[in-house]
């Protein structure tokens, strides 16, 4: 039978070859539950194999067993070595320690999004554990995803809170590990700005999902709460706004571009790519605020299905990722249809002009 | 010796804070001068590699440059987070004393 013990329990099915087995030779009862078995397997693999565009999540029906959420908080105590000691799982109570509930928490409203809203079972799509480690480093101003957990500081207190007082930081780092399961894109100027881009507007859906928010009374905000009483500023960033979040003595001026013509070009911040995700920021803002409704469901969903598009490239710059969208939103919603014209004016209003019927 | 060092990177890019800072370790008092010592060679400064590069797919870490000249020359090491704790004491040390 089953020996992992690290994946979740829908990767130990019976191997076909023994269901078969079962169905000609089992019990009735053995033979009904095999061959039931099997055509949920089969469509399981047919699933996974076949293009990776679907129209709709599938339900829960369909798969063989429920995806299960598996969130682990561990606390470094103020050491960088990770994960750090276990202090909280599932069906874990609460814990005495704030912060290890906000990350328990944020890994659930994180998980429970992605499941929820887009079918997805976790960050890989096959049941990752989420696991987070509080408490890391002394006085830590930073919160960062290693390429499998997330890491949070304790902040100085000076500067930054605790960084697990936001939910849309926790959201974000965690679509880290999305984009890079789907999309791999690069880390570094372009790429790497439309893969902060794509974590910003993951942290926003799942922040605007918990408090059930429209897109036109959501804040827009990334980071609120996290910039400590005193300074000059009220989020990390802004997608409505880019490039408004704060003007501070010690942090300097937001320097987030709203428009292509303000690109900017740096060697630092791996080629500005928590600088020019602003554009795509607000290309999404646009999009989902002139849409209307809920932000995650046809704004979120064009640009996660653009983001699961085998054309979409570990390389690929705004000018693709725009193509794309446009061209998803043509799938997803008919071409022509608002919702595509939207998305391509949206792009054009931050400078990124794309013909309709590009790519279709 | 003078020790330069910055942090880039993280969540945000704030531009206050990404400047380098230089100390010039000769004009500290004798027991910081003896700790900032005793740390270089638990790290192993001097023989640490250039450029650690952070993990593929690893995101909003941050990462730290540290270059240390001295009359006997110049060694820069770059990581990113989790920094090895002696090289963590090392930086929280230089951060304290800027």
């Amino acid at each position: 039978m089953c020996t992992t013990s690290h994946r979740h329990s829908i990767f130990c099915i019976l191997p076909p070859h023994v269901l078969r087995s079962i169905v000609e030779r089992g019990t009735p009862e053995q033979r009904q539950m095999a061959a039931n078995t099997l055509a949920v397997d089969a469509t399981l693999r047919a699933f996974r194999a076949s293009a990776r565009s679907f129209e709709a999540a599938p339900s829960v029906d369909a798969l063989a067993l429920p995806a299960e959420k598996r969130c682990t908080v561990y606390d470094a105590e103020h050491s960088q070595e990770l994960p750090g000691r276990r202090l909280r799982g599932e069906g874990d109570p609460p814990s005495a320690d704030v912060a290890v509930n906000e990350a328990f928490d944020g890994l659930t409203d994180t998980w429970n999004f992605f499941w929820n809203v887009y079918g997805r079972n976790s960050i890989d799509d096959e049941g990752m554990a989420l696991d987070a480690t509080v408490h890391f480093g002394s006085r830590y101003n930073n919160a960062f995803w290693n390429s499998q957990q997330m890491v949070f500081g304790d902040g100085d207190g000076r500067l930054f809170n605790r960084f697990t007082i936001a939910l849309d930081v926790i959201g974000h780092e965690l679509g880290h590990g999305v984009t890079e399961d789907e999309a791999g894109l690069a880390y570094l100027f372009q790429p790497g700005a439309l893969n902060e881009s794509m974590s910003d507007v993951f942290g926003s859906l799942v922040k605007q999902s918990s408090r059930n928010q429209t897109a036109d009374a959501a804040d827009w905000l990334i980071g609120e709460g996290l910039l400590a009483a005193g300074v000059q500023g009220v989020a990390l960033r802004s997608m409505k706004a880019p490039g408004t979040a704060y003007d501070d003595p010690v942090l300097g001026k937001d320097p987030q571009p709203a428009h292509m013509d303000d690109f900017v070009r740096t060697y630092e911040d791996n080629g500005g790519v928590h600088i020019n995700s602003g554009i795509p920021n607000r290309a999404f803002y646009l999009t989902a605020t002139r849409l209307g409704g809920y932000a995650w469901e046809k704004a979120g969903r064009i640009w996660y299905e653009t983001l699961r598009d085998s054309r979409l490239r570990t390389n690929s710059g705004f000018r693709r990722f725009a193509a794309l969208s446009v061209a998803n939103a043509g799938r997803l919603f008919g071409v022509p249809s608002v919702e595509q014209t939207t998305v391509a004016s949206a792009w054009d209003d931050v400078g990124i002009s794309v013909g309709h019927g590009l790519l279709t | 010796m003078r020790i330069t060092f910055k942090s880039s990177g993280g969540v945000a890019y704030f531009p206050g804070l990404s400047a380098p800072k230089t100390i010039d370790v000769s004009s500290l008092p004798s027991d910081r001068q003896q700790e900032i010592r005793n740390l270089l060679a638990e790290s192993r400064f001097f023989d640490l590699p250039a450029r650690t590069p952070p993990r593929k797919g690893a995101a909003d870490y941050q990462t730290h440059t540290i270059t240390v000249a001295d009359d006997a020359g110049q060694h820069t090491v770059e990581v990113s987070d989790p920094v090895p704790p002696s090289l963590g004491r090392l930086f929280d040390l230089l951060r304290e004393l800027s």
